[in-house]
């Protein structure tokens, strides 16, 4: 999403794009939404660089070649994203310092992800996301706090106070949600802008 | 801005280990001292001419502002401030102190922390072991010592950290390595945080140990105790703008150089640590001694840190 | 959906109150610095004098606390803290109570004995005997108890990891953001929506200046935008509220309704918890009010005839920056 009259390289909208493998790390956790390249490309610098035991968690069938030693992998595949969060908190519970975790998945499933790391005391260095599949917000709502899925227009209903929001480039980590106003507070009924999906 | 001063009186003295003594200091008036945050140090003014301040970790508890303790390592190689502070300073004497900073201050988000002392790089990790049992967050602190010198300030620690949290290392360098790498390092749980206290190349070492079981750089933490860092040699420096000459001689500081010629350069730490000082170089080449500068920086000779660095190669040009 | 809070502050200034405004333009036009100066000094805004208070008790006390304390009974939420902040919101109640009894020894009293403080708050009849670090001496939480006694906004930064971070804050008074949505942001997440002020170093310079400040060196910037209707609370979380009063002025209506929001903000190094505290007073002055200082006038007609279109829209006056040119120039010929 652009950050209106903000360039490029100064946005502080998070990166998301792509989760690229952390030699530096001493264990690796992998939640992954199927097979994807960026993935395959993990598993392959993970393999060349035999750096620490890496598990997979995958909610459809990820087909992983053989590792170089095989007690080096694990994979775990659940039935569907919310298992998948659980898991991941679970094993945050008991992970030491070394660990990485990366995300690739769609968009909600990523936001979740990172509020239960944050919670378990990850930190930005230690955890890097893929978001997958259609562009779509969460948005948090200024006026009743609730956080609405799915958003995929530059304006939104709340689905707490019904209010149509427009969609702020304003990101909390926190909430792991874009800030949402409501629309036509000023004049009602008139919606500023652009009211069509983003790419 | 040059930071105003707190008179201070000294009110103890104490021999803790050969080439090291503690002084605790009081407000001259009886007022109370400012507080700080752990890690943090004052900047002392010596007396006596040429000027000098040196910084020095304060040992004691945040929570105490009836006095501060320092701790001073005689430095027979140095400037003289640590002989005056260890030789000449007496109980009753007068000095004057700049309000405490931190610059080293623990990260308040940490679930646990792994505190790494080498030798009177142990001084910070005093004011954040009262600290962190105040707010009672869990911690392990290791001191590599030579035994005989842990004396006096070991007691006190271990009588205030919780059972087993204190380890003396005694074996050297590769004891401390072997000890934190396969027993320490490995296995603390997400949340923790390492910070390092001592001489840079056993910072290096712990670090490099660290990051190479997995330590990201958001948990890894130092201060560097600064030793006497290569050879001193007098210089001259040329400030561009006033057109004045300055002879920087050995047993000054070129900011001390400056400060005694009336300039008045923003200083923090005077270790070379945080970057306040930080003075444009028109020409010549510094002797880079600082940890603040990136490779970057250094390369192109336009910088110096003159809180500790030096000249390689003048006529040294600053744009004072 | 939460009650409405309709009320908005009745009376308008004094004149003595608005010799003291602290009007923040030295000339005809405006753009953003890292506009930083010593917190000690007065200013002189060419009437009077303002400045030199951290924390400043005007004549809006009462009202502004007893807004506050609405506010906060709808939604709670405009005041949190994180739970590593403790020791920083132990030192806000330290430095406030210190302050306040130094600089308004006529409403406050502090008898200090170690950790134990006995405070007399006169203005609100308040009588309180506290331990420092002693959650079970208060009736509220620390940082609450204290914040609702003053006029202020405060944000408190923790400084960690090379960075600053919003983990703590009261914004009851706030223009146009919102607490609980900003709460856990660093320094530059913050501002990441503000147009300009990186590219312009701005925010850069302003996050190396507050990484750098010293415990006893305070300092203080302004912020300004305007603010239909003697209105404090313009938090984006009550913009239903006052989104319309934006559409719904007219020509007629500026001098009274219009009114110039100016934020005195401060930088207090907090010397234990080693945070940043950023206390921030906002000031209301009407048009009409405004006027009666020519230069005033004359320099406000400057400044919005020639701020650029991406300031006014972040600003939000938008909708009426013309008219309001207009309006004053028609009075400051």
């Amino acid at each position: 999403m652009e950050a209106v009259g903000v360039s490029p390289c100064h946005t502080t909208l998070p990166r998301d794009e792509e989760i690229v493998f952390d030699v530096g790390g001493s264990s690796h956790l992998v939640l992954a939404a199927g097979p994807s390249a960026s993935v395959d490309r993990l598993l392959a610098s993970w393999r060349w660089h035999g750096n620490g035991p890496l598990e997979l968690i995958g909610w459809t069938r990820l087909p992983a070649p053989a590792a170089p030693a095989a007690d080096q992998l694990s994979e775990v595949v659940v039935a569907d994203e919310s298992d998948a969060i659980r898991l991941l908190a679970r094993r945050l519970k008991s992970a030491v310092v070394g660990l990485r975790v990366y995300v690739s998945a769609p968009e909600t499933t990523v936001r979740r992800a990172q509020a239960v790391a944050a919670a378990a005391g990850l930190l930005h260095d230690e955890i890097g996301v893929e978001i997958r599949g259609a562009r779509v917000r969460r948005v948090y709502c200024a006026h009743c706090h609730a956080v609405t899925e799915q958003v995929s227009t530059s304006a939104g209903r709340c689905g707490g106070c019904e209010r149509v929001l427009v969609v702020h480039h304003h990101f909390s980590r926190r909430h792991g949600a874009h800030l949402g106003f409501q629309a036509d507070a000023e004049v009602h009924g008139e919606v500023p802008g652009r009211n069509q999906g983003w790419a | 801005m040059t930071p105003s001063t707190i008179a201070v009186r000294v009110a103890r003295t104490e021999a803790i280990a050969p080439g090291l003594r503690a002084l605790t200091l009081v407000h001259a008036d009886g007022a109370a001292l400012p507080s700080f945050a752990p890690g943090g140090h004052v900047v002392v003014h010596l007396p006596g001419a040429p000027p000098r301040r040196n910084s020095y970790s304060l040992a004691s508890s945040p929570s105490r502002t009836d006095s501060y303790r320092i701790v001073v390592r005689l430095d027979r190689a140095g400037r003289g401030g640590s002989r005056a502070l260890h030789e000449q300073v007496t109980v009753g004497d007068r000095l004057a102190i700049e309000a405490p900073q931190s610059l080293f201050a623990p990260d308040r988000t940490a679930a646990r922390h792994v505190l790494v002392a080498g030798g009177v790089g142990i001084t910070p990790f005093i004011s954040y072991a009262h600290e962190l049992m105040y707010a009672g967050t869990p911690f392990e602190l290791h001191w590599s010592s030579r035994t005989r010198d842990s004396g006096a300030l070991g007691a006190e620690l271990a009588e205030l950290c919780p059972p087993g949290s204190l380890r003396v290392h005694s074996g050297g360098r590769d004891a401390l390595l072997h000890v934190l790498g396969d027993d320490i390092l490995d296995r603390q749980p997400l949340g923790a945080h390492l910070s390092v206290c001592g001489p840079a190349a056993m910072i290096d070492d712990v670090l490099g140990m660290a990051r190479r079981l997995g330590w990201p750089e958001s948990r890894l933490h130092s201060e560097r105790f600064a030793l006497e860092a290569g050879r001193r040699e007098p210089f001259a420096v040329e400030l561009s703008r006033s057109g004045l000459v300055l002879d920087v001689p050995v047993e000054l500081t070129l900011l001390e150089a400056l400060e005694e010629a009336g300039l008045d350069v923003p200083y923090l730490c005077r270790q070379g640590i945080c970057g306040e000082c930080r003075t444009v170089v028109l020409r010549g080449v510094p002797d880079h001694r600082d940890d603040y500068l990136t490779a970057g920086d250094r390369s192109v000779n336009s910088a110096i840190m003159p809180c500790v660095s030096r000249c390689a190669e003048g006529p040294l040009v600053l744009d004072l | 959906m939460a009650t409405p809070i309709t009320r908005p502050c009745a009376a308008g200034n004094s004149p003595e109150a608005i010799a003291a405004f602290p009007f923040p333009f030295d000339g005809d036009s405006y753009m953003y610095s890292t506009n930083v100066e010593s917190a000690a000094e007065t200013r002189s805004n060419g009437v009077s004098t303002w400045g030199g208070h951290v924390f400043h008790v005007d004549e809006h006390y009462l009202e502004e606390v007893g807004e506050r304390d609405r506010i906060l009974a709808a939604d709670p939420a405009r005041c949190q803290v994180l739970p590593h902040m403790r020791q920083a919101e132990w030192d806000v109640v330290e430095d406030a109570t210190r302050r306040l009894a130094a600089d308004y020894p006529e409403h406050f009293l502090l008898d200090r004995r170690g950790d134990r403080l006995h405070w007399t708050n006169r203005l609100l009849g308040m009588e309180q005997v506290l331990t420092l670090g002693d959650e079970e001496s208060l009736p509220r939480p620390p940082f609450e108890w204290i914040a609702r006694q003053l006029q202020e906004d405060i944000e408190l930064l923790d400084q960690r990891g090379g960075d600053l971070w919003l983990d703590a804050g009261i914004l009851t008074f706030g223009a146009d953001w919102s607490l609980d949505f900003d709460l856990g942001m660093s320094f530059l997440q913050i501002h990441g929506p503000v147009p300009r002020v990186h590219e312009m170093g701005v925010i850069p310079r302003a996050h190396q200046f507050l990484m750098r400040l010293r415990a006893g060196q305070d300092f203080r910037r302004t912020n300004w935008t305007l603010t239909v209707g003697r209105r404090l609370d313009t938090n984006t979380d009550t913009y239903p509220e006052w989104g319309p009063d934006r559409a719904s002025l007219t020509f007629d209506q500026i001098g009274e309704r219009l009114h110039l929001r100016v934020e005195v903000q401060h930088f207090v190094r907090l010397p234990r918890s080693n945070a940043v505290m950023f206390p921030i007073h906002t000031y209301l002055m009407s048009f009409d009010e405004l006027l009666t200082v020519p230069e005033w006038g004359r320099r406000l007609h400057g400044v919005l005839a020639t701020l650029p279109e991406d300031l006014v829209d972040y600003k939000g006056f938008g909708r009426f920056r013309d008219m309001a040119v207009a309006w004053l120039a028609a009075r400051t010929a």
